[in-house]
Parts: structure tokens; C-alpha cells; sequence
């Protein structure tokens, strides 16, 4: 029952340590580089966040988050910008506008499957890539939108390191509940088997709507959250690579767990800058990495040692538990 | 709870799987559906369901068309069924695939569960002692933390039909529920049967197994080539010559 200890001060311990370091961090009067680092992680947090739900829980194949990503911060940039919205409206636009596609393109869009959705958000990606890149007029094209401003109470690092980071806590939080009610059972049920899923009564096309427009959301507050701490956004962050990092990321640390969201957005921030010595070639470590991964972890850092822990404590109950089992009940091994 | 099937026809292309096949389900009953491979069964049971709405004909629930509604909106008039191979939510623990099952009657709105309000958590909980009670019933509650991937086939047919349970339907269609199983598993299948009809559920069952459909049917319905062939109570129906022949001319 030592196990049994040690998992309830992990449990416990872990998130009360996590929460801690993070009110302290900007205490700590590190470089502005580091902190500049953590404002990112919470950013890519969000973004993969919102990933998740879509692909990792509903099983939905996305390859629009960048697209959502860059939506949500060329709407804030532009309203700030050219005409002087003030910041939270800026930031609630940004949450809207890629909200609202995924809204009004997502029902159409889901009913596809497998290859076909995949292609079928490549398409919205990149459709929204191409608009920022090519509507010179509005987005300043490839250029991108300079001179975005943030509010003067909000100009020192740390009160907007403090905003990114309760944004970013909240969205894990509300993943995390949504993660552990009949919401989140529904998406993974639809994952698993759709068929088995609508003969339980749930709708699918509704669930899978709403978990793409939340990535969306979540992802256009990401945007609008970095448009403001670079005051400087182009459309190269927001192309089709970004959407297969974020995946790849995703992927690396569990699709569908909380866990896996957290190394996942760790990694993506981090790795390029601790292999600066390849310099461009950091990709390829990235690709490295997702090949092993895919090889020896197939769901996943997290995801592993998830299913790796709950095998073992089924494995525990069933040999505390004295009755015997029936022998009638006993299955037929295929 | 009428269910009333009403010249329902299928056809997949050129080929008709149903002809014109009526039938009145009596509540409270045991309704089994027999016939020969190919027979249309589990066509009908498709067409009843919402998976594979018929191309002719109706199916009435208390006297309302239900056969153009999408699956999901079917389960919700209280009309649940299993698969002919077990469709499980394999990557789910034992427990969770009940939970699921319960997802009408404990889900929340939306803000309520990303807020993780009490009220929600307190529906959970309640869920969760529901759904051990529907695994005691098909004795797998000492399983309830395993993934259901992990489990052996007969205890995967058994997680099947828990979870069906647990959706309080008022119509439970079995489609082949002892296929693949042994005959110790399959006499407390029938036993679960016979329980899940004195809870009040009308049972339709497609079955092969021709000891355990006599052994507990109240009325048999016999397909052969996408038609009504015979319809009776078990005692009638073994002695019908038009049903031998269909099932010693597929033998023969």
C-alpha cells in the first residue's frame, strides 16, 4: 500500500509545487530570456490544449490550429492596432473570430473522416494562412502588423506574465473538469467507437463541434495573448508547419491526457532553444524524437505511463479482492 | 412501449436484405429473431435502430415513425442494443464504458462541467455507484478498473450488455449475444436475459443458438431471404414444417 502513498502525494503535491513555481517565477529575478521562455510555454499550453480536445479526446484529425492561432492574433493585432480597440476587447475578438469559423465551417467539416477531415483542415489552415498572407490592405501581408500596444497597466513583464499564465491555468483546469465528467467520456467514447456511441445516445456531430470550437477558442486566446507580448506578428508563424509541430508535440506527450499537453508544450518551447547548436537543424531532433516515440511510446510519454500505472492497480484490486472468481463467468481467451 | 414494424424493406443496391416484414413487439416480452445466414436479421435490427433506416415501410414506437431518426435520437427514446461483435470502448476502463452508457442520465450542461460545479462531481458519484451496481449484475465488478480492451471475449459480450443495461432503456435489442461463447457462459447469459426481462425490458433477441432461443423466447419471429417466414410462440415454431426445411435446406 506504499504505492498507494506515494501516488496520493504525487497527486497532491505536484500540482501545489507546479502553482507555487509559477507565482514565484517571476520573483526570481531571472534573465528576461527565461521569462520570455515561460510566457511562450504558456501560450503553446493553451494551443495544445485546445488541440487535444479535438484530436486527442474526440479523435478528430486537425490540422487548422495554426490557422485558428493566427486568426485569433491578427484579429487583436488589427482592432489594437489600426483602431485603437483596448486590449481585453482586442484579446475577446481574437477569441471569437476563429471561434466563429470553426463554428459556422466545423459542421460540414466533421462529417468527414479519417484522410478526408485531415485534408479537409489543411485546407482551412491554409486558407487562413493565405489570407494573411496575400489580403495586403487589411493584414499588411507578408510583412505582418507592427506597432500592436499593450494598456500601460499591463506593460511590465511580469503582470503579463502573470495573465498569460491565470489564462493558461484556468483552460487546464476547465480541460481537466471537462476531462472527468460525462463531457469528456462522451469524446473519448466517440474516439473509440463512433457506432457504439450513437447506440448510447450520444451525438456525435454536436460533441465533435463543440470540442473543435473550443481548440478554436483556445487557440485564438493563444493568439491574441502573443500578439500582444511580441507587439509584432507575420503570417510565418501561423503557417502548416506550426499545425504539425503542435500535432507532433501533442503527440510526443500523450494525445488525450492532461500529462501529455504539459511535456508536449515543455518540449516544443524548450528543444530549440537547448539544441541551438544545430541551429536550423532542431527539426530533425523533433522528427527524431516523434519517430522514437511513435516506435517504443505509442500513446505517448504520458499516455504510457498512464495506461502502464492503471494496468498495474487493476492488477493490484483484483488480487486484494478474496472472493474467488466464478468459474461461470470465466471468458473464453481469443 | 408498442413497437410496430411496419412492411419494412432494405435494399443495398440491387439486393433486398428485407422484404416487406411487419411485426408487433410485445411489451414485456422475449421476442427472438431466427433464420438462416442472411436471413435479414440484423438488418432489421439496423433498421429499428436508426443505423440503417429501411428504404420501404415504417417502424412506429407508441404509434410516433422512428425510422428516419439518427441512431443517437433512437437511443434516446429508450431503445438500446448491442452488436453483433462486441463494440466496446477499448481504451476506457470497465467502469467508464458503464458510465458512458448512463450518458444521458448523468451528463451536465456545458459551463456547469468546465466549471466543475458540485452539483456536476454529485451526479458523477451517483453514476459511478449505478454503474458498479449494473456490473454486479453481469458479475464484473471486481473488474470495474480494468481497461475493457484488456478483457476476454465472453467478458467483453458481458461489459456489452451492462452497458446497455445502464442506459435504462425500455427496448433492448441483442443482436448474436452468445455468439463466441462457451455453454456454461452462455446458460448465465440466459439467466441475465431472463433478470433483464423481470426488470421490465422488452427484449428482442437475434440468436443462433437454437437451445437457448426455445429456452427462453414468449414469441419468435423466422426470417428467410429477407421475408416473414413463420411467427409464433417456441413450441409452435419447432414443429413448423416451412421452418425446418428453410433450416435443414441451408444444412442440407
Amino acid at each position: 500500500m506504499a504505492g498507494r502513498r506515494v501516488r496520493r502525494t504525487v497527486r497532491v503535491g505536484g500540482p501545489v509545487l507546479a502553482l507555487l513555481f509559477l507565482a514565484a517565477f517571476p520573483l526570481l529575478g531571472l534573465k528576461p530570456y527565461f521569462s520570455q521562455l515561460m510566457d511562450m510555454l504558456g501560450i503553446v499550453l493553451l494551443l495544445i490544449l485546445g488541440l487535444n480536445l479535438i484530436f486527442g479526446y474526440a479523435g478528430q484529425i486537425s490540422i487548422a490550429q495554426a490557422g485558428f492561432f493566427g486568426l485569433g492574433a491578427y484579429t487583436a493585432a488589427l482592432l489594437q492596432a489600426k483602431l485603437g480597440w483596448p486590449f481585453p476587447l482586442a484579446v475577446l475578438a481574437g477569441v471569437a473570430s476563429p471561434s466563429l469559423l470553426a463554428a459556422v465551417l466545423g459542421t460540414p467539416i466533421l462529417r468527414l473522416k479519417g484522410y478526408y477531415l485531415a485534408l479537409a483542415t489543411i485546407g482551412l489552415g491554409t486558407m487562413v494562412y493565405e489570407a494573411l498572407e496575400q489580403w495586403q490592405d487589411l493584414t499588411g501581408g507578408p510583412i505582418g502588423v507592427m506597432g500592436i500596444q499593450r494598456p500601460p497597466a499591463l506593460d511590465g513583464e511580469a503582470l503579463y506574465y502573470y495573465l498569460i499564465w491565470g489564462l493558461a491555468v484556468l483552460a487546464f483546469l476547465m480541460v481537466r473538469n471537462l476531462d472527468r465528467c460525462a463531457v469528456g467520456r462522451a469524446w473519448v467514447a466517440i474516439r473509440e467507437n463512433e457506432r457504439a456511441a450513437a447506440a448510447m445516445g450520444i451525438d456525435a456531430a454536436r460533441y465533435k463541434l463543440l470540442a473543435f470550437v473550443l481548440s478554436a477558442a483556445l487557440a485564438g486566446l493563444a493568439g491574441g495573448l502573443y500578439a500582444f507580448l511580441n507587439r509584432y506578428i507575420s503570417p510565418d508563424s501561423f503557417g502548416l508547419n506550426y499545425s504539425m509541430i503542435l500535432i507532433a508535440s501533442m503527440i510526443i506527450g500523450g494525445a488525450g491526457t492532461l500529462g501529455g499537453a504539459l511535456i508536449g508544450s515543455g518540449l516544443l518551447v524548450l528543444l530549440p532553444e537547448l539544441t541551438q547548436a544545430f541551429a536550423d537543424y532542431h527539426l530533425l531532433v523533433f522528427g527524431a524524437i516523434l519517430v522514437l516515440v511513435l516506435r517504443f511510446l505509442p500513446r505517448g510519454a504520458w499516455g504510457s505511463l498512464r495506461r502502464h500505472v492503471a494496468d498495474h492497480r487493476a492488477g493490484e484490486a483484483t488480487a486484494a479482492s478474496p472472493t474467488p472468481e466464478p468459474q461461470a463467468l470465466a471468458g473464453t481467451p481469443r | 412501449m408498442r413497437l410496430h414494424v411496419e412492411n419494412v424493406s432494405k435494399t443495398f443496391g440491387g439486393v433486398v436484405a428485407l422484404s416487406a416484414v411487419s411485426a408487433q413487439i410485445q411489451p414485456g416480452w422475449i421476442t427472438s429473431i431466427i433464420g438462416p445466414n442472411g436471413a435479414g436479421k440484423t438488418t432489421l435490427i439496423d433498421a429499428i435502430t436508426g443505423f440503417s433506416p429501411p428504404t420501404g415501410g415504417r417502424v412506429l414506437l407508441d404509434g410516433r415513425p422512428i425510422h428516419t431518426l439518427p441512431p443517437h435520437r433512437v437511443a434516446a427514446l429508450g431503445i438500446s442494443r448491442t452488436f453483433q461483435t462486441a463494440l466496446l470502448f477499448e481504451e476506457m476502463t470497465v467502469l467508464e464504458n458503464v458510465l458512458v452508457g448512463q450518458h444521458r442520465s448523468i451528463r451536465s450542461g456545458f459551463w456547469p462541467s468546465a466549471g466543475g460545479l458540485p452539483a456536476v462531481r454529485a451526479r458523477e458519484r451517483r453514476g459511478r455507484a449505478e454503474a458498479l451496481a449494473c456490473l454486479q449484475l453481469v458479475g464484473l465488478e471486481r473488474l470495474a478498473a480494468f481497461r475493457a480492451g484488456s478483457l476476454p471475449y465472453g467478458k467483453k459480450r458481458l461489459l456489452e450488455l451492462a452497458r446497455a443495461i445502464a442506459s435504462h432503456p425500455d427496448l433492448l435489442l441483442l443482436d448474436e449475444p452468445a455468439a463466441g461463447l462457451n455453454t456454461e457462459e452462455t446458460a448465465v447469459l440466459a439467466g441475465m436475459i431472463a433478470r433483464i426481462k423481470g426488470m421490465g425490458i422488452t427484449v428482442v433477441l437475434v440468436e443462433h443458438d437454437m437451445s437457448l432461443v426455445m429456452s427462453i423466447s414468449d414469441h419468435i419471429l423466422v426470417l428467410n431471404f429477407g421475408r416473414r417466414l413463420a411467427e409464433g410462440p417456441p413450441h409452435e415454431i419447432r414443429r413448423d414444417p416451412r421452418v425446418i426445411e428453410a433450416y435443414l435446406g441451408e444444412e442440407g
